[in-house]
């Protein structure tokens, strides 16, 4: 699905003191799976997440999304992507605080009626907010709900692929445990990529991506292999 | 992307920072039109006394060089000579001027006044005193009707129309202000600030005048009879276009330098007010549109989700206000402006079209904080460092 070629990501290029973020590396990423990236604070992860979700174009280098360059193209074909293709959960949840927790799901929605709404709330249930926790804002859910209301919303649309940079963070165990099934049932049919500190809830993943300074190391196959 | 921003997301839950706007913006609106409703009821009071009455009876006061009359004898033998003089003159007019495009009749007549207090100062109106037959073509002429009391019978009794009673606080029996030999013996409804009497028989009118019955179409009654051969070079007429010049000069451009400080004062408060609030809204909510550009909204999309919202405020601000304004006009005309035998217009165009002006410019000054904030629009990663 994607082909990432010798991509590179220098942050403040035109300082002396330029900081590599991505350093220049080759990736080939199926087009299912659950895959997880593991690495240290500023390893690149979440930059080499966002060149890959068109949110960050790199400095240098080549991502091809089945086939297609995705770096330099028009602004209503990354829309596009952004809207049909491509789901994010972000390392922080950015709800839209004055939207009850349902709305937060139907704006990332095609469309706005009935059904969107009631997928919407399919989704939050199967993400196990309770039937009155969909009318709350995110001020009144905890950072767990916050959270699984963040990756319903990644999914609304069913993409293609679903980028999770540490969707678990602020679940405990047991709730991160359930957040990864869910994604391991999505990764059946789509591709998963999850950003992680805790390899404990890659346990199920297809392949495990370390990354150090910028550069893709190991490459391990997970339990769910 | 088939979904659009629904305006109503931030409206129906932001019901208290969007009602702030409104209401800034229905206050503007509600201020402003009452208060030049309350102005025009001066202007419209004082048009209907020196345009619409003026229509149907204009004066002529006759000038001593007209009427070959020397002022200087008025110490020797005053108001016989003056009174015999107008009579000759009349006498040598009076054909040609009865018979001229839309004069229908004219009469000598001794003047009294009453006045016509507004909100704001007070203008006078002429009272023709007559003798009865002459007097009873006149009310008829006027469309009055008698409405209570009786027609005047007696030398010094006149009828005076609803409003100027009302205006005055006259009641049947009472003498007029301006003089205490007039009593007012009925009130009429004819619709203008009109009223009308009796004359002592054969006796000295006291500044007297022409009175001429129009049809409604002349304006410029010296024009009229002269075309008839009556020339009156040196004569006052009192008479339509003296009424629109009086009403320009006397009325409007004095009100007008008063609506224009309250208007431009208001307008600059309020645009203050809405362009602040305005700008503090949207700082609050960049991260919100940087979320939409990072989940596939274009810029456009939010860029026009922005318009939206501002366009369902500036409506409901409008509708809000014109639901309020109708309701305060509709109470001050009963309480006060017909209390007072006042006139108002309820729909002020040129009001209309200032407020209507000051909505499109604020619209256009508030398209300057929303296109910076749509250029700043980042996807949500890097607007992360922002909020």
């Amino acid at each position: 699905m994607f082909s990432v070629k010798n991509i590179t990501m220098i942050y403040d290029i035109e300082k002396e003191n330029k900081m590599y973020a991505l350093g220049g590396f080759d990736l080939e990423l199926p087009d299912t799976g659950l895959i997880g990236f593991i690495g240290p604070s500023g390893s690149g992860k979440s930059t080499l997440m966002y060149c890959l979700s068109t949110l960050k174009k790199p400095t240098a280098g080549e991502i091809l999304y089945n086939g297609k360059d995705i770096i330099n193209i028009k602004n209503s074909e990354r829309e596009n992507l952004r809207r049909k293709e491509f789901g994010f959960v972000f390392q922080r949840h950015f709800l839209i605080p004055y939207m009850p927790a349902v709305d937060n799901v139907v704006i990332a929605m095609d469309e706005n009626n009935a059904k969107a709404r009631e997928r919407a709330e399919g989704l939050l249930k199967e993400l196990g907010l309770s039937g009155r926790e969909l009318g709350k804002r995110p001020s009144k859910l905890s950072g767990g709900q916050r959270q699984r209301v963040a990756i319903a919303r990644a999914m609304a649309n069913r993409p293609s692929v679903l980028f999770a940079d540490e969707p678990t963070a602020a679940l405990d165990h047991e709730n991160a445990f359930s957040v990864m099934k869910v994604l391991k049932e999505y990764s059946k049919k789509h591709l998963v990529l999850v950003i992680t500190h805790d390899i404990s809830i890659l346990k199920d993943a297809d392949q495990i991506i370390e990354m150090w300074d910028g550069m893709t190391g190991t490459v391990k196959g997970g339990e769910g292999n | 992307m088939s979904q659009k921003i629904s305006a109503f997301y931030y409206i129906k839950n932001n019901k208290r920072r969007v009602s702030v706007l409104v209401i800034s913006l229905a206050m503007f609106s509600i201020v402003t039109y009452v208060s030049m409703f309350l102005l025009s009821v001066t202007s419209e009071t004082f048009e209907d006394i020196l345009t619409e009455t003026s229509r149907y009876i204009q004066y002529i006061q006759l000038d001593g060089d007209d009427l070959e009359y020397n002022y200087s004898d008025k110490q020797a033998a005053p108001e016989e000579v003056y009174n015999e003089a107008i009579n000759k003159k009349y006498g040598e007019i009076k054909n040609p001027l009865i018979n001229s495009k839309g004069v229908k009749d004219a009469f000598v007549v001794q003047t009294e006044y009453s006045y016509v207090t507004s909100l704001i100062g007070n203008y006078y109106v002429e009272i023709p005193m007559l003798n009865k037959t002459d007097m009873k073509i006149v009310l008829n002429h006027m469309g009055a009707v008698l409405d209570s009391g009786r027609l005047p019978e007696k030398a010094g009794e006149i009828v005076l129309d609803s409003m100027l009673i009302k205006n005055y606080g006259y009641k049947l029996g009472d003498r007029l202000s301006q003089n205490e030999d007039v009593k007012i013996v009925g009130i009429i409804n004819c619709g203008f600030y009109f009223g009308c009497g009796l004359a002592g028989q054969g006796s000295i009118f006291y500044n007297p005048m022409i009175c001429v019955l129009t049809d409604g179409t002349v304006r410029d009654l010296k024009d009229t009879i002269n075309k008839n051969g009556v020339s009156l070079e040196n004569s006052k007429f009192v008479d339509l276009k003296d009424g629109e010049i009086k009403l320009q000069d006397e009325i409007i451009s004095s009100i007008s330098s008063s609506t224009n400080i309250i208007f431009v004062g208001i307008m600059i408060v309020v645009a203050t007010l809405v362009v602040i609030v305005s700008i503090s809204y949207m700082r609050d909510r960049r991260s919100e549109w940087c979320l939409y550009t990072s989940i596939g909204y274009s810029r456009k999309a939010v860029y026009f989700s922005i318009i939206r919202e501002l366009v369902f405020t500036f409506i409901t601000a409008f509708l809000i206000a014109v639901v309020v304004v109708i309701l305060l006009m509709k109470i001050l005309d009963i309480l006060l402006i017909t209390g007072l035998g006042l006139q108002c217009e309820y729909f002020l165009s040129n009001t209309l079209n200032q407020i209507l002006c000051v909505y499109i410019a604020l619209f256009g000054i508030l398209q300057i904080p929303v296109r910076v904030e749509i250029f700043k629009i980042k996807t949500i990663d890097a607007a992360d460092d922002d909020i």
